[in-house]
């Protein structure tokens, strides 16, 4: 009988008894898990951050993330004594997450895939990626009158700029205790994009609106700029607005200038074709990897399932919406006061999400007229967009870090 | 309660004011950048691309990035003619 006792404590049965909260986590594991798998909702991020959900919280595990206090002391513990006193994932969470060093790993990662192209050959549609930027801040405002921190606050508005390394890094920084919710909310809207661009556009743009012809716009008013030596304005560009957002917003330079970094070593070419592989392919799986699954780890029931995390998703969704809809707006007024005329689709994109608000502006727009092919206009705000939602989370941060 | 309020007010103000900002200065920077390299540094195949008339300009300069990537940026693309 006490050999049945002791095999009894040796399973996680005992464990759970005491913590039923933690099968409820595990089950969101598995959905978290289908998502990612069956419906292929940003795999490459729900995946791991889905296992790490599910390791964290099968009981006895010690594989998740323990919040420091001042009784755990933990961060001014050293790397090993963190690893040998609260496990691995510990180590991990403390050294690569708590530092903010996996976000610009990833920013350089998106950097190196990002072609900055398609805006420069439409400059003058940028402007609707800052636009795009309005939700981060009106949800702001609405998360203090709910009664938030406005450090939390901040964290929780840069769900709208859709750009999920963003959203962890100010997270990290302003609110680590809601960085799991963050994280889910940014990658589940993020996903989930192919389904709000439409929903919004439904309620907000007219069908004449959406007839609206890129090129024949193109054609009655073509630009008077046209690139000479494309691939030498690819190599200086990120080079001097590098330089320049250094000195105007310095604290989104761990970002912004990380990102610059990777399309650089893209844009150079052969000469510097290990350091591109490196930075989209080995770095950024790397990273990906420890972010997801540390990320994930942090999601225990005490942490998840409570009326915050309701709020957070919630108010995530507000905020991309506003997002999606300040772009429109903006696209809007222009159109009111321009004879060369932009589909509001092309606001639509203003936020982040690279490049997949781009793809589902573009079918929309075929849609309504096979011969609309607004791609690369979509992507020239899209991606101004990414350095939209990093301008705006170096402002956050310069204000409320 | 009331001051974070005040402080989430003007940090609308400020951060919309900050993105509209820099992507202002990507808009002259980048108009900036491309006239200067238009006049100091055009690309000697730039007479050579005018005559594909027809070839749409994001086509072609997806056929130039792929012929970048593949040569190493070491091969150019003279003439692009549609096959009947």
């Amino acid at each position: 009988m006490e050999i049945l006792g002791k095999l009894y404590e040796m399973t996680s049965f005992s464990e759970i008894g005491q913590d039923p909260q933690s099968l409820l986590m595990i089950l969101l594991a598995f959905l978290l898990l289908y998502l990612g798998i069956a419906k292929r909702y940003e795999p490459l991020l729900l995946v791991p951050i889905a296992f790490g959900v599910l390791i964290a919280n099968f009981p006895g595990g010690g594989m998740n993330v323990v919040e420091a206090t001042t009784e755990n002391n933990i961060e001014h513990l050293t790397i090993l004594e963190i690893a040998k006193e609260h496990g691995i994932m510990n180590m991990l969470y403390y050294s690569l997450i708590k530092t903010g060093l996996l976000p610009p790993l990833i920013f350089m990662g998106v950097g190196a895939m990002t072609d900055f192209g398609p805006m420069l050959r439409n400059l003058k549609l940028a402007f609707f990626g800052a636009a795009a930027q309005i939700g981060i801040f009106t949800v702001l405002i609405s998360a203090v009158l709910l009664g938030f921190d406005i450090k939390q606050a901040g964290a929780l508005g840069i769900i709208g700029g859709a750009d999920g390394p963003t959203a962890i890094y100010t997270a990290i920084i302003l609110a680590p205790e809601l960085l799991g919710p963050i994280a889910i909310a940014a990658y589940s809207y993020m996903a989930l994009v192919p389904v709000i661009i439409p929903f919004i556009v439904k309620f907000s743009v007219s069908k004449k609106e959406l007839k609206i012809n890129m090129k024949e716009q193109d054609k009655l008013y073509p630009n008077q700029l046209e690139i000479k030596n494309l691939r030498v304005v690819k190599i200086v560009f990120p080079i001097l607005l590098g330089t320049f957002i250094a000195f105007l917003v310095p604290s989104s330079v761990p970002l912004i200038g990380m990102l610059l970094f990777g399309n650089l070593v893209k844009e150079i070419g052969s000469d510097t074709n290990r350091l591109f592989t490196a930075a989209s392919e080995t770095i950024m799986n790397t990273a990906t990897i420890f972010l997801g699954l540390t990320i994930g780890a942090t999601m225990t029931s005490g942490t998840f399932l409570n009326k915050t995390t309701l709020l957070i998703v919630l108010g995530g969704f507000i905020a991309f919406s506003i997002s999606i809809l300040g772009g429109i707006v903006a696209v809007k007024i222009f159109n009111l006061f321009s004879k060369k005329k932009i589909n509001p689709l092309i606001g639509a994109t203003g936020l982040s999400a690279v490049p997949m608000a781009s793809r589902v502006a573009n079918d929309i727009a075929l849609k309504h007229d096979k011969t609309n092919h607004i791609l690369q206009y979509a992507m020239s705000s899209n991606i101004s967009g990414v350095i939209g939602s990093a301008v705006a989370a170096g402002v956050l941060i310069s204000f409320l870090g | 309660m009331e001051s974070n309020l005040n402080n989430a007010v003007v940090l609308f103000g400020v951060g919309m004011l900050a993105v509209f900002f820099i992507l202002l200065l990507v808009v002259i920077l980048g108009n900036i950048l491309i006239r200067v390299i238009n006049k100091y540094f055009p690309e000697k195949n730039v007479r050579n691309e005018k005559p594909n008339v027809g070839i749409d300009e994001s086509i072609r300069s997806a056929l130039n990035e792929v012929v970048r990537k593949v040569t190493h940026g070491k091969g150019q693309i003279r003439n692009i003619e549609k096959i009947k």
